[in-house]
């Protein structure tokens, strides 16, 4: 229940006023001189239970009558939390969180309107009662604040970029804390915020976000009677759907050969026609669909096409348009300089020799002496084995920070170190025939993924007898006992990698080469790949948003790249900006498994249906009328003599 | 100049006299007289009332033998005609404190009205009449005279008297039955605040020694209907103590308590052959003595 004046439940206090008053006129009683006082002692005495009862009830009465004309003044509104919530009827400000993901395109057969159609109809809906409170929307895309003057306006053409659909992922977590922020650092007193998305799991990372997710629910704990979160859960999946999303593409000299993920939400052998478009030259091509995930490898001939270009792939029509195309570049790419700097001979060998370039040739050796920052200029990548004092740390880092890639295995003696960007744990040996194994990995992407033909890399099969665990990064791979194989880093521009163990005899088989060989030259691949003048982004990415100079390829349509996928001359560079991989993600959650994550908060969980509440937030101030004049005709009836007849029946023999 | 006598003649309703002085008041009960009067005595004697014939015992006086009936029937027969005789009447007047209530006229200014007006009657048709005021300090007994100056001798009394002290009701009617040997008829005028019990078992003391008792039971109207509405301290007349109280809360209890009381001085004066007559202190006089007069000429003619 909320009140459209909360001020007036001071009234409240009036309840006491029958209390004061009987208190008062037994301090102001009158003397009066009697004869019959055995009487008067006797009722008093023998005053039934029912007299105390009934002076009682009627002391009560008159409090609540009191009370429900304090309440009746406050024009209450059923709909909210708590009886006694202080929020007024028209909260400080109305918040629209908007899942503005690219899953929000979906529709169903029966209703034409994609989920974030739907959703921005939930708002008006959910707006109509208060009509006095500022409207904001804050969407995923952009997260920033935007206030709109009525809430029809969520719908107005001319503010299609701000509402319309995107090709981004979402990070709901992340917006969420950005809005309360937000609202704490304006100093919003009462609001209301309607969080409306499809839960897509890929859109929450509950389990990475646990930390923002607990900031979420302490600011909402203390703020609880103030900011009210309404969770809408659009949970409608399509009847049909196919997705397409690039997976790899390997560019080889005169064509391109990429790695298109294809997945269809029904069973079955299935036939489809994807149109494609190379430099803006349209074709099409059936793809047979034998599962629900296909990946399909076609080959495109470049050699009739521009050295750089684009190709688009276009997947038919279906229940969410976002998600089937695919855009793919081509271009001119140098291969990296690679550097080559280990302490250990055999290990120095055995790296160059992995990093060698398509012609054979090894890569360059770097001097063991100290470290100069001239000598790395020349070179995109570094192999690094051994220790690294705090001058080659420094330097290493400015090279990582500028956009360099470094490869780190560990030194082959020294102390465990805590400090610095790149530390090493102890040495660890096994003797025994129980080396140590890795037992997982990703195998999708990054240095160690399956290979274009789908064959896996044999990691598991490595005997590893030595390691060191690096301390920084993000693990690629594991040993089966939890530590990292392989950790990965980003530093400014930059990555850094680093292994656990030294490619020579006495540490590991890593120097047979069938893993670390296809993982460095992967390494320089990529490295390559983001030095072409082709490259590829995610939509919504971080590079996209800092994209000012670009012009759109292809399409005649205005689009924005950290909005909508598509190809983009950016900076002179095309680049083919795609919906992140996350977005295919087909796992959704239930709020109940949000709401378990907001112990403190009990969000209020709507649906499309009662979005608006309209119906039920309406004023009741005429309940508590008639609660009033019920319980006053009460104390009438009460406070009515008994004792009449009684009176006459002694008067009468007077 | 000689100092005016104050005279009490006002406690003698001149209503009451103007409208019931011209037939008298007369006892259903049999009275002990010293003279002939309106009322009937228990014993027979000469008069032009006809009583009953009764068949002669020797020893009795020859002279009353019927000597018609003896020669008609040969048998010998008394004629027995009724003696009426006067009426001693005691007043018996509550000067307790709580007899002191009310407004604008309080109990016992009302009681010396009554029993002034009465006396007055009384007297006037012949009939003798003494006054027991029942207090603490200093009671006063006028014995009873049918001197036309023994009215004047109970306003003196009265007229001055005011109400103090605590009830010694039920003592003093005890009192009074033992004193008082000649049947008569007791008119006792309270506000009956003492135990129903104790007051019947006087009452019942009183009928023993063949008195007919008259109880003149006083209420002030606020003690009957008891319209306080705001919280007030009652103080004790007789000095038992005060009592804060709401009276709307406890008038409920509070009349239930006084008709209870009231009930049950009624029905003792029924079992006991007493009258008993509640008064209400803003009922004019002589209403209340129409109603006890009638209900008297009811009995005689029962």
């Amino acid at each position: 229940m909320t009140f459209l004046q909360p001020l007036a439940l001071f009234g409240l206090l009036l309840a006491f006023a029958p209390i004061v008053i009987h208190l008062l006129n037994l301090l102001r009683h009158r003397t009066q001189t009697w004869a019959a006082t055995r009487f008067l002692f006797q009722a008093r005495k023998s005053s039934s239970r029912i007299s105390k009862l009934k002076r009682w009830i009627t002391l009560l009465l008159r409090m609540l009558a009191l009370a429900a004309l304090a309440f009746m003044v406050a024009r209450p509104m059923t709909g909210g939390d708590s009886l006694f919530s202080l929020s007024s009827g028209s909260p400080e400000m109305l918040v629209l969180i908007l899942d503005r993901s690219a899953s929000m395109e979906t529709t169903t057969e029966k209703d034409p309107q994609t989920k974030r159609e739907k959703a921005l109809d939930a708002f008006q809906d959910f707006a109509k009662p208060w009509t006095e409170s500022r409207l904001v929307v804050i969407e995923t895309a952009l997260e920033d604040p935007f206030f709109i003057d009525q809430a029809t306006s969520v719908k107005d053409a001319a503010l299609e970029r701000f509402f319309g659909p995107t090709d981004t992922s979402a990070d709901l977590p992340s917006t969420l804390l950005k809005t309360l922020d937000w609202l704490e650092k304006t100093g919003v007193g009462t609001a209301e915020i309607l969080l409306v998305s499809d839960m897509q799991t890929s859109n929450w990372k509950l389990d990475q976000n646990s930390e923002s997710m607990e900031r979420i629910n302490q600011i909402l704990t203390v703020k609880k009677d103030l900011w009210k979160l309404n969770l809408l859960h659009l949970d409608e999946s399509p009847p049909y759907n196919l997705s397409l999303s690039l997976d790899q593409v390997n560019r080889l000299p005169g064509r391109i050969e990429p790695v298109v993920d294809l997945r269809k939400n029904g069973q079955g052998n299935e036939l489809v026609r994807l149109a494609i478009n190379t430099n803006g030259s349209p074709g099409s091509i059936e793809v047979e669909l034998p599962s629900t995930s296909t990946l399909w490898r076609p080959t495109f001939d470049l050699a009739n096409e521009p050295e750089e270009g684009w190709i688009s792939i276009l997947g038919p029509d279906d229940f969410c348009q976002p998600d089937n195309v695919c855009f793919l570049t081509y271009g001119l790419t140098t291969t990296p300089q690679v550097a080559v700097r280990a302490f250990n001979p055999r290990a120095n060998l055995i790296l160059r020799s992995a990093a060698q370039s398509d012609l054979g040739k090894l890569a360059a050796a770097m001097p063991l002496t100290i470290l100069e920052e001239k000598e790395l200029l020349s070179h995109k990548v570094l192999i690094h084995q051994g220790e690294l004092t705090a001058g080659d740390e420094e330097i290493l880092q400015n090279f990582a920070l500028n956009g360099g890639t470094i490869v780190l295995f560990p030194p082959a003696s020294g102390t465990p170190s805590t400090s610095g960007f790149l530390s090493w744990g102890s040495l660890e040996k096994r003797d025994t025939d129980e080396y140590f194994k890795v037992s997982g990995w990703r195998r999708d992407s990054g240095l160690l993924a399956n290979s274009s033909d789908g064959n896996r890399l044999p990691v598991d099969r490595l005997d590893i007898k030595i390691r060191r665990i690096p301390e920084q990064g993000d693990p690629l791979a594991y040993y089966s006992d939890g530590k990292p194989f392989l950790t990965s880093m980003t530093l400014g521009k930059g990555v850094v990698y680093a292994f656990s163990t030294l490619p020579v005899k006495n540490w590991s088989e890593l120097d047979n080469g069938y893993v670390l060989v296809p993982a460095i030259q992967r390494l320089i691949e990529e490295t390559a790949s983001s030095n072409s003048f082709a490259q590829s982004w995610a939509c919504g990415g971080k590079e996209t948003k800092e994209a000012t100079l670009f012009e759109t390829m292809g399409e005649k349509i205005d689009k924005i790249p950290s909005l909508h996928a598509g190809i983009y001359k950016i900076d002179g560079r095309l680049t083919a900006v795609n919906r992140p991989q996350e977005e295919n993600e087909i796992r959704f959650h239930k709020t109940e498994e949000i709401v378990a994550k907001l112990p403190g908060v009990s969000p209020r969980l709507m649906t499309e249906e009662n979005s608006s509440e309209s119906t039920d937030r309406s004023e009741i101030w005429s309940f508590f009328l008639l609660l009033c004049l019920v319980l006053l005709l009460g104390e009438a009836f009460l406070g009515q003599p008994a004792a009449t007849t009684l009176n006459k029946a002694i008067s009468s023999n007077a | 100049m000689a100092r005016r006598r104050k005279t009490y003649f006002h406690y003698v309703d001149q209503d009451s006299l103007s409208r019931i002085s011209g037939e008298p008041l007369l006892t259903p009960f049999p009275m002990e007289g010293s003279v002939s009067g309106h009322h009937r005595s228990p014993h027979k004697g000469s008069s032009v009332e006809f009583a009953e014939y009764r068949e002669y015992t020797p020893g009795e006086d020859p002279r009353r033998m019927d000597w018609r009936v003896f020669a008609r029937s040969d048998r010998y027969y008394l004629k027995e005609f009724e003696a009426e005789t006067n009426l001693r009447g005691q007043f018996a007047l509550d000067c307790s404190g709580s007899m002191s209530f009310g407004t604008p006229t309080s109990k016992f200014e009302y009681a010396k009205k009554l029993i002034c007006t009465l006396s007055y009657l009384y007297v006037g048709q012949g009939d003798a009449v003494g006054l027991h005021t029942l207090r603490h300090k200093k009671p006063q007994v006028l014995p009873a005279k049918r001197n036309p100056s023994q009215v004047q001798e109970m306003l003196e009394i009265l007229g001055p008297l005011k109400p103090k002290g605590g009830t010694l009701l039920a003592s003093s009617l005890h009192e009074i039955a033992e004193s008082v040997r000649m049947r008569g008829m007791i008119f006792v005028v309270s506000d009956m605040l003492e135990e129903p019990g104790e007051i019947m078992d006087a009452v019942l003391h009183l009928r023993d020694r063949k008195h007919e008792v008259v109880l003149f039971h006083l209420f002030d109207p606020q003690e009957l209907d008891f319209t306080f509405d705001r919280p007030t301290r009652f103080v004790d007349l007789e000095g038992a103590g005060s009592l804060i109280t709401e009276p709307t809360v406890i008038r409920e209890e509070y009349l239930a308590r006084l008709n209870e009381h009231v009930q049950e001085l009624r029905q003792g004066c029924l079992e006991s052959q007493a009258r008993y007559h509640l008064v209400r202190t803003d009922s004019p006089i002589v209403d209340v003595i129409d109603n006890f007069s009638s209900g008297r000429i009811g009995g005689k003619a029962a």
